[in-house]
Parts: structure tokens; C-alpha cells; sequence
């Protein structure tokens, strides 16, 4: 396959910042998470 | 195999417009056709692959270096998707001040700027052997280059304000005014002499080109609602520890005082 360097550079480049930004979302979700439950936390401590 | 093809294309459009209208009547919830759009766009992306690397003929100009078509203009079709969402919510808010709506646009204009990325990238790596350069101040390229600018500003903007109403309210007026620049990138091409392709239509390339790129776009598009759905219950999830976080700030004094 001709130029397949650039082929695979695009689809490459493509993946890993579809991936990454999915992984990344993932990430962000886990820490609001427990966040959220830690101020939930405070808050019935509060009250 | 083209017959079937289509019609599992046409299948899958199906399949992406029946959930996107009970999402939006509210007889599915965002998490569930997230991973609805989640898994069928692995499907999608395989076939995609299979057809657009593989199956389909090469071009006879450029020869193989055309099939980075086939992740170029998906990314190009999440980009529209998701900043169109942005200027739709935007303009909902501003109507309801429902803050669910400005969750929705800063998901939708954020993963639309990762396809915006993808799209630019490959768009540079695709003009190297192409053009001979990985970027010219073309028109086209130029009005590309700063609608994402626009749009990341949205977001740079989101993340210094710290009043909510207030931050939903101008990053909604970005959203508006950034959204002038989608039809001067998409008619750049028809307005000037760009060294830029206008665009294609299936009369004008190979049926066997059109499939894999009508798959690749449906499951480009998948994936921007899966990732879009997670990327809305994530704000979701920040909004409501920003309001726990301003509850417990009022709390404070009067249990330390107490």
C-alpha cells in the first residue's frame, strides 16, 4: 500500500485521541463521583 | 455485498434517530443510549474499517492516501454535530434558563473539539503528500483554524467563571456568536479559490468509496452520542458537587457559630 506511513499516522493520531479523550471522560467521572458522595457525606454530617 | 451494505447503513441511521428522538422525549435516559450508541458504534467502526482499508478501490489520482478520507470527513461530520448541538442548547437556555441545556452545549461543544482536533490533524497529515505541505493559510483551512479557536475560548471561558448562571449565560452567547463561523468553513471552499477539494457527492465517487464512508460517518456519529451522553452526566455530576460545595459554604458559619 503506497504512502501507508501516513495512512496509519492518520488513523494512529485518531484513535489515541478518541481513546484517550473516552479514558480521560471515564476518569473524570470516577473522581466527581466520589466527590459528590464525600460532600453528601458532609452534608448529612451537617445536618 | 453494496446492497447489503447500504442497508445495514440505512439500518444504523434508523437506529440513530429513533433513540435520539425518545431521548429527546424522554423515554430513554442519556446513560442507556449512551451505551446503546456506545456498542453499535464499535460494530460500525469495524465495518468502516474493514470496507474503507480493505474493500474499497483506490483512487486513481491519489491512489492509497485517499482512505485517510474515510477519518477525515467523520471527524469533520462530529465537529458540525457537536457544535450545532452547542448552538441549539445555547439558544434553549438562554429561552429557559433550564441548566440541563447548558450541560448539554458544553458536552456537545467540548467532544465536538476533540473531533475538531482529529479533523485538523488528519486533514494536515492527508496534505503532505497531497498538497506537498502540512498546512497553508487557505481559506478554508484558516476559517477552520479559527472556529476552533472559538470554540476552545468556550471553554477556556467555562473554566474560569465561577457563578454558575453567569458562566452558563455568556458561555451561551460564545456559543452563538462561534457558530457563525460553521457555514463561512463549510461554503469556504464555494466562496473562494481554495486549494481545498469543494465537496463530493456519492454522483461523483465510486459506490464502493460511498459505503465505507456513509459507515464511517454513522459510526463517527455513534460514538460523538456515546461520548456526548457521558460527557453530559459528567457535568451533570460537577453541577451538582458545585451546588453541594455553595450549600455546605452556607452551612459553615452557622455550624461553627452554632
Amino acid at each position: 500500500m503506497a504512502n501507508a506511513g501516513y495512512i496509519i499516522a492518520a488513523y494512529g493520531i485518531t484513535a489515541i485521541v478518541v481513546v484517550g479523550y473516552t479514558l480521560m471522560l471515564w476518569k473524570r467521572m470516577a473522581r466527581a463521583r466520589a466527590e459528590l458522595e464525600l460532600q453528601e457525606g458532609r452534608d448529612r454530617g451537617n445536618a | 455485498m453494496l446492497r447489503i451494505g447500504m442497508l445495514l447503513v440505512y439500518a444504523l441511521l434508523a437506529l440513530v434517530g429513533v433513540t435520539w428522538i425518545m431521548l429527546f422525549m424522554r423515554r430513554i435516559t442519556a446513560e442507556k443510549v449512551g451505551k446503546i450508541w456506545g456498542i453499535t458504534a464499535i460494530v460500525a467502526l469495524a465495518l468502516g474499517l474493514y470496507w474503507g482499508l480493505l474493500w474499497a478501490p483506490p483512487d486513481v489520482l491519489m491512489g492509497d492516501v485517499y482512505r485517510i478520507m474515510y477519518v477525515h470527513f467523520p471527524s469533520w461530520v462530529g465537529t458540525f454535530a457537536g457544535y450545532l448541538a452547542g448552538f441549539i442548547c445555547s439558544l434553549i437556555y438562554l429561552r429557559t434558563r433550564n441548566m440541563s441545556f447548558d450541560s448539554w452545549a458544553n458536552a456537545a461543544i467540548e467532544v465536538g473539539l476533540v473531533f475538531n482536533a482529529t479533523g485538523l490533524i488528519t486533514g494536515s497529515i492527508w496534505g503532505r503528500p497531497t498538497w506537498g505541505v502540512w498546512w497553508t493559510w487557505d481559506p478554508r483551512l484558516t476559517w477552520v483554524a479559527i472556529m476552533a479557536v472559538t470554540f476552545a475560548g468556550y471553554l477556556v471561558l467555562r473554566a474560569f467563571m465561577e457563578d454558575p448562571e453567569g458562566r452558563a449565560r455568556s458561555s451561551a452567547a460564545v456559543a452563538i456568536v462561534g457558530f457563525a463561523t460553521l457555514p463561512i468553513v463549510y461554503f469556504s471552499v464555494r466562496w473562494w479559490r481554495t486549494l481545498h477539494q469543494p465537496q463530493s457527492s456519492p454522483e461523483t465517487i465510486d459506490p464502493q468509496m460511498v459505503l465505507p464512508l456513509r459507515t464511517m460517518m454513522i459510526a463517527f456519529l455513534l460514538v460523538f452520542g456515546y461520548l456526548l451522553t457521558r460527557r453530559y452526566m459528567l457535568a451533570r455530576i460537577e453541577s451538582e458537587v458545585e451546588l453541594a460545595a455553595l450549600t455546605l459554604d452556607e452551612l459553615e458559619p452557622e455550624v461553627t457559630g452554632g
